[in-house]
């Protein structure tokens, strides 16, 4: 009992009897049912499962871009229930960091100022910001393409400024969505080992 | 995040320059058209401007506008002098006359008939010789855009321009002679004739001949005299109407706006400007914002609140309305000095009108950043996850 109560203390990411319905009546899905989960500091998850079994569900309420219709979810110490918008914005704004399944790099921006933009939204003067950003791609191994728009890049180096992106602010967490290929499993690690913890999601289960 | 939305907006060039077409489109038809319809106006009651000694002008009370002439009777002259409060009066005659060119046709001109011993209301530049010149026997002043266009003499060379008026010429009105003394700059009106100046008891000569000749009694009030007190004791004993030179304007303004067809299109060219400029602005706008919609919801998982995308979104806007507004009206000051050179239509540009087509422009910039805002502040950011 003590040892749960210690792994709870270490735990990042704490569900209990998360249930998300989409839908009414008898066109409802039920996307997620009770789900119980346990992530802790450090911690690299993997969510695997067949294509709408809610895996983009479950991270979107651990993130805080969705509400669950039942359970709850305490991130960091944080329960989401009790955060107001604004303040699950501001949570979100410094303790999460996203990659999307499409990366979803801005196309007029280069690589560096995409990067950056999570630092913006912390209130890093913009010099600063794209310093630290430029840094960030280096570690990612895209020091040399900082300057390049998105549509310059390559799949796989589209997914590294993503990572980077994500990276580039001091996270506590970090969610990456479906099929990480593996020239982002690299700094998927670098990920898991700079923030608490991350969970990427694939539908992929030999990448598990 | 405004050097990011600025850099969002200027990154899709189609939409960035499409966007600063549509708000140049908007500012330069809305500064241009009511330009031109200020530049008539300005014509229509010039010789009200031009006789700026005057406090009152004095007239029949059915006159609507300033070339709405009712005769007065020489003798209302005198009455005018006698009320108290007036200082000095004198009249005023304007009307019609052909003029006879030396080719044998005739043009009609406007001909203002000024106090034979003051020349008040005469025009206030002069191109050549001076407003003195009127007393030589004979003497007309003809105005510059006139004595270069409609009324210039043919070339004796079969094919050249004609020649422009120039002091000393003779021409001849209602079979008399008439001497140019002088070329006046200004004195355009809103038909675009010319307008030839000439002593009151001589335009009577050079007029169609009818029984009262007096159009206006130009008063000047007795200092320490209350000016609407003047005005009162002018129609209660003469029973003229007596307006300012602004009160006059403004009736002119006004009749010309609610009668003349031409100057009520001036006014819907701005309104469909205001229109159409607006719908393309804005449809481009919009479509900007809902390619964009993905990385607002990028940036609003990310931790963006609504406010700092309000920001950037009104940032896109006021940058591009800026733009096209700077744009527009350069280029409706370029048109209005192309058009002006020429010397018959001035259109003005006061500040006011600056004023007023920024704040259109702002009006449009707002509304159409508060349609693409309502799609960005109600869109989920866990919609991103989604594809």
């Amino acid at each position: 009992m003590s040892s749960t109560r210690e792994n709870r203390r270490d735990a990042s990411v704490l569900c209990h009897g998360l249930t998300k319905r989409y839908g009414t009546s008898e066109a409802q899905v039920m996307a997620l049912r009770g789900v119980e989960l346990e992530v802790m500091r450090g911690e690299l998850l993997m969510l695997v499962g067949p294509s709408g079994c809610g895996k983009t569900t479950l991270i979107s309420i651990i993130a805080g871009i969705l509400d669950p219709d039942e359970g709850e979810c305490t991130v960091l110490g944080q329960r989401l229930r009790d955060l107001k918008p604004d303040a699950k914005t501001a949570f979100r704004c410094h303790a999460v960091g996203f990659v999307f399944q499409a990366f979803n790099l801005i196309p007029q921006l280069q690589a560096d100022e995409n990067v950056m933009i999570p630092l913006l939204l912390n209130g890093v003067p913009r010099g600063s910001a794209l310093s630290k950003a430029r840094e960030i791609l280096d570690r990612v191994g895209l020091a040399g393409r900082a300057s390049a728009s998105p549509t310059q890049l390559s799949g796989g180096q589209q997914q590294r400024v993503a990572v980077a992106r994500a990276l580039c602010t001091i996270r506590s967490s970090s969610f990456a969505t479906s099929r990480p290929a593996r020239s982002t499993m690299r700094p998927a690690r670098a990920f898991s080992n700079c923030c608490g913890a991350s969970p990427p999601v694939t539908d992929e289960p030999s990448l598990s | 995040m405004l050097t990011v939305a600025l850099k969002m907006l200027t990154g899709d060039h189609g939409k960035y320059f499409g966007l600063i077409l549509g708000l140049t489109f908007t500012s330069f038809f809305m500064t241009q058209q009511p330009a031109l319809f200020l530049g008539i106006l300005k014509n229509a009651y010039g010789f009200i401007s031009d006789a700026g000694q005057a406090d009152l002008w004095i007239m029949d009370p059915h006159v609507q506008y300033s070339r709405d002439i009712k005769p007065l009777s020489d003798t209302m002259l005198g009455r005018i002098r006698g009320v108290e409060g007036v200082g000095w009066g004198v009249p005023i005659y304007i009307g019609n006359a052909g003029v006879r060119l030396r080719d044998g046709t005739f043009q009609t001109s406007v001909l203002i008939g000024l106090d034979d011993a003051t020349l008040i209301g005469g025009p206030p530049v002069m191109v050549s010789g001076s407003l003195a010149d009127l007393k030589h026997p004979d003497g007309v002043i003809v105005n510059a855009d006139g004595a270069r266009g409609r009324l210039a003499r043919p070339n004796p060379v079969a094919g050249r321009p004609r020649v422009p008026l120039v002091v000393g010429d003779v021409i001849e009105m209602n079979d008399r002679r008439a001497v140019v003394v002088g070329i006046s700059a200004g004195g355009q009106n809103e038909t675009g004739q010319p307008t030839i100046y000439t002593t009151y008891s001589r335009a009577k000569t050079y007029a169609p001949n009818e029984r009262k000749m007096l159009s206006f009694i130009l008063v000047k009030v007795k200092t320490g005299f209350d000016l609407a007190r003047v005005i009162r004791n002018i129609r209660r004993w003469t029973g003229l109407a007596a307006y300012t030179r602004e009160e006059f304007k403004r009736n002119t303004t006004w009749y010309l706006i609610r009668n003349i067809p031409a100057f009520t299109v001036f006014g819907l060219s701005t309104i469909i400007a205001f229109v159409v400029g607006g719908l393309i602005a804005g449809q481009i706008f919009y479509n900007f914002t809902l390619d964009n919609l993905r990385y607002f919801g990028v940036m609003k998982a990310m931790g963006a609140t609504n406010r700092v995308l309000r920001r950037m979104i009104m940032a896109e806007a006021f940058t591009v309305g800026a733009i096209g507004y700077g744009i527009g009206i350069g280029a409706a000051c370029l048109f209005s000095l192309a058009i002006g050179s020429r010397g018959r239509l001035v259109p003005q540009i006061p500040w006011a009108l600056l004023v007023g087509s920024a704040v259109a422009v702002l009006a449009l910039c707002v509304l159409a950043s508060a349609i693409s805002l309502r799609r960005v502040i109600r869109l989920e950011p866990a919609s991103v996850f989604k594809s």
